[in-house]
């Protein structure tokens, strides 16, 4: 092993558990949900719960493993070149994030510009027209080429126009959670100019937001299922919704969930402006959290 | 016409900044007194608020007709969707 003060050897850590609780957490959450989908889709009594102790195990082995690490850095056993393995980690993270949206924002875009007109006749392609002659293109789609299989929505979300903005509930997400973004920023700014009291405020308000934007979204959600009858069973449109607005909305969680955590880091005193990563980091990836929201306002609601 | 090119050229600053900032978190980690990264994510936020505040506007001027097939272009009032999302 190399010595934690020698700068220029990689450092590697002792043995652990973690990787091992890692991966049986990670597969007992994912044998259990296709359990739970295969019961659903049997139509027998289904229970989840192998799901949620998987994913249970995953965070306390989460939280203790970046307790550690957080633990490690702080006593000052982290070399230069473990550092920028941290950096480089979580630049694939990032990598992998935004791949994941452009697949879904590229479902969208050819769904709506390619697949849904070729159904309703335009072009010459082979199915141009012929599966479902009285189907009518258009989006968002309010009537499917089969009804009785996925009933259409009653109305979509699409923006109101400018006379019902006002009560637009996703336009006020939007504000919402741009200025979370202006609030994370302040607590930067207070972070390289070491003033404590102000970062711990303006986090704090920052994952107060955060809170509160998922809460409304949770309410867009319940007025979309039982007053629109907009529900991911009711054809492309519903489904892309709900595919990109709830991966947004879980992304959003998560990243609460890791300001959170650099908020508990604030308390303890742990940030200097030379000695920010973890911070920085986790701000970067909640302007990009925001900027897919304001991707998706555009592309989703208004367009 | 004028304000979908703004509307675009917004569109693109703000992921250009974005991934400029991602661009100053990773290459300045080993100068940690910088503050590019600050900078950039300061400039994101400002071209966002840009964005929505011209998206806006030209919806309220009745400049912008994004998204010809939207239930509300050409519709009367009692088609507009009042209830949605309230």
């Amino acid at each position: 092993m190399a010595s934690p003060s020698d700068q220029s050897v990689y450092y590697i850590p002792h043995n652990g558990w973690y990787p091992v609780w890692i991966a049986f957490g990670v597969f007992m959450m994912l044998a259990g949900f296709g359990t739970w989908l295969n019961d659903v889709k049997a139509g027998e009594a289904a229970t989840d719960w192998m799901s949620f102790a998987g994913l249970g195990i995953l965070a306390v082995v989460l939280f203790f493993w970046f307790s550690k690490v957080i633990e490690e850095n702080q006593q000052g056993l982290a070399n230069e070149q473990l550092k920028r393995s941290y950096v480089w980690g979580m630049g694939w993270f990032i990598f992998s994030e935004v791949m994941f949206f452009f697949a879904f924002f590229g479902a969208l875009f050819y769904a709506r510009n390619f697949a849904v007109p070729w159904i309703g006749g335009e072009g010459d392609k082979a199915i141009t027209g012929v599966l479902w002659p009285n189907f009518t293109a258009e989006w968002p789609v309010m009537s499917n080429p089969d009804n009785t299989l996925f009933p259409a929505p009653h109305e979509s979300m699409a923006a109101p126009g400018i006379t019902n903005w006002v009560s637009y509930l996703p336009f006020w997400n939007t504000v919402i959670l741009l200025t979370s973004s202006v609030t994370v920023h302040f607590a930067h700014t207070a972070i390289k100019d070491k003033a404590r009291g102000k970062l711990i405020a303006w986090l704090g308000l920052t994952i107060l937001l955060g809170i509160l934007f998922l809460t409304l979204q949770s309410y867009e959600y319940l007025h979309a299922y039982h007053e629109l009858g907009l529900t991911l069973h009711s054809g492309i449109y519903g489904s892309t919704f709900f595919i990109l607005t709830g991966f947004h909305g879980f992304h959003v969680t998560l990243g609460t969930f890791i300001l959170l955590i650099q908020f508990l880091r604030s308390l303890k005193g742990h940030f200097a402006p030379k000695d920010c990563f973890g911070f920085e980091a986790a701000s970067w990836y909640w302007h990009f959290v925001d900027v897919v929201w304001v991707c998706l306002f555009f592309f989703v609601y208004v367009m | 016409m004028y304000l979908k090119i703004i509307i675009f050229v917004l569109l693109i600053g703000v992921i250009a900044s974005l991934m400029s900032g991602l661009f100053f978190l990773f290459k300045d980690s080993e100068k940690p007194e910088s503050r590019r990264t600050l900078h950039a994510l300061g400039v994101r936020i400002t071209l966002a608020a840009a964005l929505l505040c011209t998206i806006f506007y030209g919806f309220y001027t009745g400049q912008l007709r994004l998204g010809t097939n939207a239930p509300w272009h050409g519709a009367t009032s009692a088609q507009v969707p009042t209830d949605a999302a309230h």
